[in-house]
Parts: C-alpha cells; structure tokens; sequence
C-alpha cells in the first residue's frame, strides 16, 4: 500500500488563524513525531491564507520533520470548509491543533467529538 | 506517435549533457557573465538529440528512475525535452518536472547570485520554461503538474511561483514508493496532496529502485544511494545506505553505452565506500566495479563523489588508488579521472562538531592530515578533485576560518578546483538561518582570495593539459579560457566591495 494510503498513517487537523506567527506549532508537532505515535502523518490544514500561501506559517515545523514521512493537503479557509474536512477523513484523527483566535472552528471541533489544543 | 499521458521533464539547464563534459554544467550555476545568456546556455548547456517524439537520447538520472518506476507500472510515460512538449498536447494529462536546483538556493547558485547580484542561469532558464507557452497550454488544458527532485523544498519559499505556475503536488525525497500512487491519483481526478515528504522508513529498499529504461545524462550510473557519514548540513546523509548489485549497474552501463553515451559517471555520495564496511573501503568489490566497466567500456570513466577519508584510506592500506587508476582507469583514451569532494572546513574543531563522521576511520582531530594526505594521492594518480568548502557552517567562530585558510596554503601544490559555498540550510541543519554576504568577515574574504588564486591557477593548468581537449570542443574551450581571463579581472574589481561590506 502506497504512502498516500497507508492504514498507519496518522491524521492531524491544523487550524491558522491569518495572524498566527510562532514556533508553538513546531514544538506541538515535534512532540507529536517524537511521541512514536506516528510513523507517517497527514496534516489537514484550514487556512485564510489560501493555497499555497499557508506553508509560509509550515516551513517551520516542514523543516523540522526529518524522520517521518508527511503529507499535507489543504482543507480550505472557512467553519463550512472545516465541517465538510471532518466529514470526508474517515476517522483516524489524533491530533486537532488550533492556532490563534478561532472560536467558531473550536465549536466544530467540539460537536465532532474531537479534542484540540489551541496555542498561540 | 504514442500518446504519453504521463510527460516528465525540465529545464534546458538540466536536460542537456554539457558537451559530454559534467563539470561545466556546473555554469548553469552561474549568471551570465561576459556573454550574452543564450550564448552561456550554449556553453553550459547545450540542447540534446531527441528522437522522433521529441525523447532526449539522454536525460538527467533522476528523471530516468520516475520514467522507468511508472513504466512499470504500466503508464504510458515519457522523458521529453523541453522544446517538444508541444507535440505531447493532445495527450498529457500529468506533467512531471525535476530539478536540482530550481531557484538557485542550493549550493554554489546561491553564492554566485549573492556575490555578483544576478540571478543565476538555472533559475532564469527555469522559470522561462515554467512560463513558456507549452507549459501554459498544458496546465491550460487541465493537466496536473508535479514537481520535484533535490531541490523540491525550494518551493517552500516560492509561494508565488507555485501559485503562478498550478503546481499541484510537491514531491521532496526519494520517490519509488509514492510517485506511482501520485500518478495513479492524478489521472483518475483524485485530489492530490499539495506536499509529500518521504521520510527515511519510506525510502525503497534496493530490489524497489527501478532500472532506467534510457540513457542518463553522460552515463551516470548510481552504485550507492545514501551515506553513511551523517554530516549535518548533508541531507543525502538522512537517507540509509544501499549498494546496488553489480549486474543491476552492469546493465544501466549497457543501456547507456547502446544509445551512444560515450563515458560512464559512477555515482555515490562516496564511490569508494561501494561495497564497503561502514565507512571502510573493501578493496574487492571496488575492483571488480572497475572490471566490469573496463569489460564493456575503453572510454572515459568518472566518480561523481568520493570521500577524502576513503581515498587516504583505501591507497594507505590497500594501494588501491594506485590500482584502480593504473590498472583500469587510465589508458590512451583517458588521461585524469575527475571527482568531487567535499573539504568543507580546515577547522577540526569545527570538524568535530557539525561532520564528526567524516573523517572516519581516522578520528576529526586529523582531518587537516587527511585533507592534504588525501589530496597528494589524487595529485599523483591524476585524480582531479572539484572540491567544496562551507562558510558560515554553523557555529563557525573566525579561527575556524583561519583554520580553513591555513589548509589552504597546504594545498597549493596539488592539483584541483576549489569552490567555496555559503552555508544552505539542509539536513539536520534545515532549520538553520542561511549564510549571506552580510555575514562576511576578513576571515571569510581572505579565505575566499586564497581559494580564487588556487582555483584560477589550477583551472589553467588543467585545461592545457587534460580538460576540453576534443577538436569539436575547440569554440567551448575558446570561451572557457575567456572566461577565467574575465573571472580574473572581475575578481580584482569584486575585491574592493567585498572589503566594503565586511568593513561595514
């Protein structure tokens, strides 16, 4: 099975707020990779920078991801995007992170049942 | 015609054999100095044959192993040049495109851009091509585009680009295990990742490294992928070693050799560590490696990488340098083999500290010894080394410098290119800050005049005596003589605004 479709992947959801600017992201996804959870990972990012404008809030934390295999796919700026995100990923995810002051996506994040972390 | 729905490709910069000579490619690196840039291009990277269907004769390795792991996979796939992608319109669905150096961030093209303030050739020839009117029809028509290769995390700090051109996917790491998963997902309108970076458990073990179904550019045939020395600003060094078997090489040789290519470039981050222990060189596997080239081959054989602690190694204990270059190596058709190594500092300090297993077996505080131990048995065996030196590594103080600029003075007498490059942040170094200009010291501009005067007085010597010296080659070495006339003189113009800078 192939790196995009592997059952072991790990799934983690990444909300930016626009004004978001840190390393706190970097440090919650190093301990994520080094927690041994996961061997190949697939971050969803919500975004209103739009793509491919967001990786400039990910070349941190790309950078520091040496010893796993990730992918990340954009999952669209708005709540409506983020809803029809969680609906599509069939499970898996182990990790939401919110990034900044985004209330409404923490209400979504809530009523899917999926627990998150907000930095920043 | 077949119809290629599947077309990978690049730039002229990289699709192109340098005249049959690898090392001027390296200009590609450059801007255009003292010619116009079309006229470099020719000089640095002239077009290839194609065939009928617009199919280079031969083409960079890289894109040799994608072509050959989706053909096997039982796509309709393809190499083609640049300047026929026009033919393949009505049929593409998926363009690929590699490179090694995209936008001139990696080493030297950052350098040269930094020092001289012009863009780079390779990145100019990159993004005209990007621009050109095939790439636009292309991606027009709703194809998806694919990038990537060594340099593939340069997109990350060329949003705009990415933007501007529809790239769809980015692919940084070896891809044998994902790139046909890509593909299929892209021909059936399955969203696509926007990046995939595989790591090292990913990496495909030896059985999974396709053989190449045409010929690589001047005959680069891979014998080793991975290295064991883990320097690092290396990011080769991230990836776990594998030694390619004999008669999978034999038969990239062959393949090279049918469509004409007449020299063979045996690549490694270290050539002599190939069939190795570690990081100890095994006399016997290297050798029949030489056999079975020198079997099927009397032409020109090159290393694309060996290490200096290999090459101190292997003649010290083995004479094998003596061996390989006399017994199989040099003949009437070949007169110099040519590799690149890595010095990267004088300093064993600094040794220590960022390439601690460089050195190996001998331990970082020797590595001046084994730099100059290393370099007098390639000057006495006629193996020309193109070397690098990193300034700025980090945590680099000015004796480490000073350190570098003494090594300096002891290599004078030996036969080489030296190229000084500006730290890039790579390997475990990736989330470092990059070097520039405006961290030059003295130390910095002091060590960089003593390389310039090195490599100017060795570049001459070289190219009277072994380099370019094929009558067809006689307009490139016309050009090449001028530029090292013009690279003087501007040397001695650059000099006064590097002390600026440093003074400043």
């Amino acid at each position: 099975m192939g790196l995009l479709s592997d059952g072991n992947t790990k799934r983690v959801v990444l909300v930016l707020s626009h004004d978001y600017v840190g390393d706190d992201l970097l440090d919650e996804v190093k301990k994520l990779v080094m927690s041994g959870k996961a061997r190949r990972l697939t971050f969803y990012v919500i975004s209103p920078d739009g793509r491919p404008k967001y990786f400039q809030k990910l070349r941190p934390m790309i950078s520091s991801i040496i010893s796993t295999s990730f992918t990340v796919v954009y999952g669209g700026s708005t709540a409506e995007d983020l809803r029809r995100l969680l609906k599509s990923i069939d499970g898996g995810i182990v990790a939401a992170i919110i990034v900044g002051n985004c209330d409404e996506f923490k209400e979504i994040l809530e009523s899917s049942g999926i627990n998150y972390k907000v930095l920043g | 015609m077949p119809d290629y729905e599947v077309i990978i490709t690049s730039d002229r910069t990289m699709m192109s054999n340098h005249h049959g000579k690898e090392f001027l490619g390296f200009l590609t690196t450059g801007p255009a100095l003292f010619l116009p840039e079309r006229m470099w291009l020719w000089l640095a990277a002239p077009k290839v044959r194609v065939d009928s269907e617009g199919r280079p004769v031969e083409a960079p390795y890289g894109l040799r192993k994608v072509e050959a792991k989706l053909v096997d996979a039982g796509f309709k796939a393809a190499i083609v040049d640049p300047d026929y992608l026009e033919k393949h319109l009505g049929s593409v669905k998926v363009l690929m495109v590699g490179h090694h150096d995209f936008f001139a961030y990696g080493p030297p093209s950052n350098e040269w851009w930094l020092l001289t303030g012009k863009e780079p050739v390779n990145r100019v020839s990159f993004i005209n091509f990007m621009r050109s009117d095939a790439v636009r029809k292309i991606k027009g028509k709703g194809a998806k585009i694919i990038v990537g290769g060594p340099a593939a995390w340069q997109w990350l700090w060329e949003l705009n680009f990415w933007e501007e051109f529809g790239v769809d996917t980015v692919v940084d790491g070896e891809a044998e295990k994902v790139i046909v998963d890509v593909v299929e997902k892209a021909l059936n309108g399955d969203p696509l990742p926007d990046y995939i970076s595989v790591g090292p458990l990913d990496t495909p073990s030896v059985e999974e490294i396709p053989t190449i179904k045409g010929a690589s550019v001047n005959g680069l045939v891979e014998v080793m992928r991975g290295c064991p020395r883990g320097c690092r600003f290396c990011s080769v060094t991230l990836r776990p070693l594998r030694h390619i078997p004999l008669e999978v090489i034999e038969k990239e040789v062959k393949i090279n050799l049918m469509s004409g290519v007449s020299s063979v470039l045996l690549h490694s981050e270290d050539v002599l560590l190939y069939g190795g222990n570690g990081v100890k060189p095994n006399p016997e596997p290297l050798i029949r490696l030489h056999e079975l080239v020198r079997k099927n081959f009397k032409g020109p054989i090159a290393w694309s990488h060996a290490s200096l602690a290999s090459i101190k190694y292997s003649e010290d204990n083995y004479g094998l340098i003596s061996k390989l270059m006399n017994d199989y190596v040099l003949n009437d058709e070949q007169k110099f083999l040519g590799v690149e190594v890595g010095i990267e500092t004088g300093s064993p300090r600094l040794a220590k500290s960022v390439m601690p297993a460089k050195s190996l077996p001998y331990p970082p505080i020797k590595w001046p010894d084994v730099v100059e131990d290393a370099f007098s048995i390639m000057h006495e065996n006629y193996v020309i080394p193109a070397a690098t030196l990193i300034v700025g590594l980090p945590g680099e103080t000015p004796d480490d410098v000073v350190k570098t600029a003494e090594l300096m003075d002891k290599l004078k007498y030996y036969r080489s290119v030296i190229v000084p490059m500006f730290f890039v942040p790579m390997g475990n170094f990736r989330n470092r800050d990059w070097f520039n200009k405006h961290y030059l010291t003295s130390e910095h501009v002091d060590l960089m005049l003593k390389i310039l005067q090195h490599t100017l007085y060795w570049a001459e010597d070289i190219m009277n005596k072994y380099y370019v010296k094929e009558p067809h080659l006689a307009p490139v070495r016309l050009c090449l003589k001028l530029f090292l006339q013009y690279v003087k003189w501007r040397a001695s113009k650059l000099l006064p605004t590097l002390t600026a800078t440093v003074t400043r």
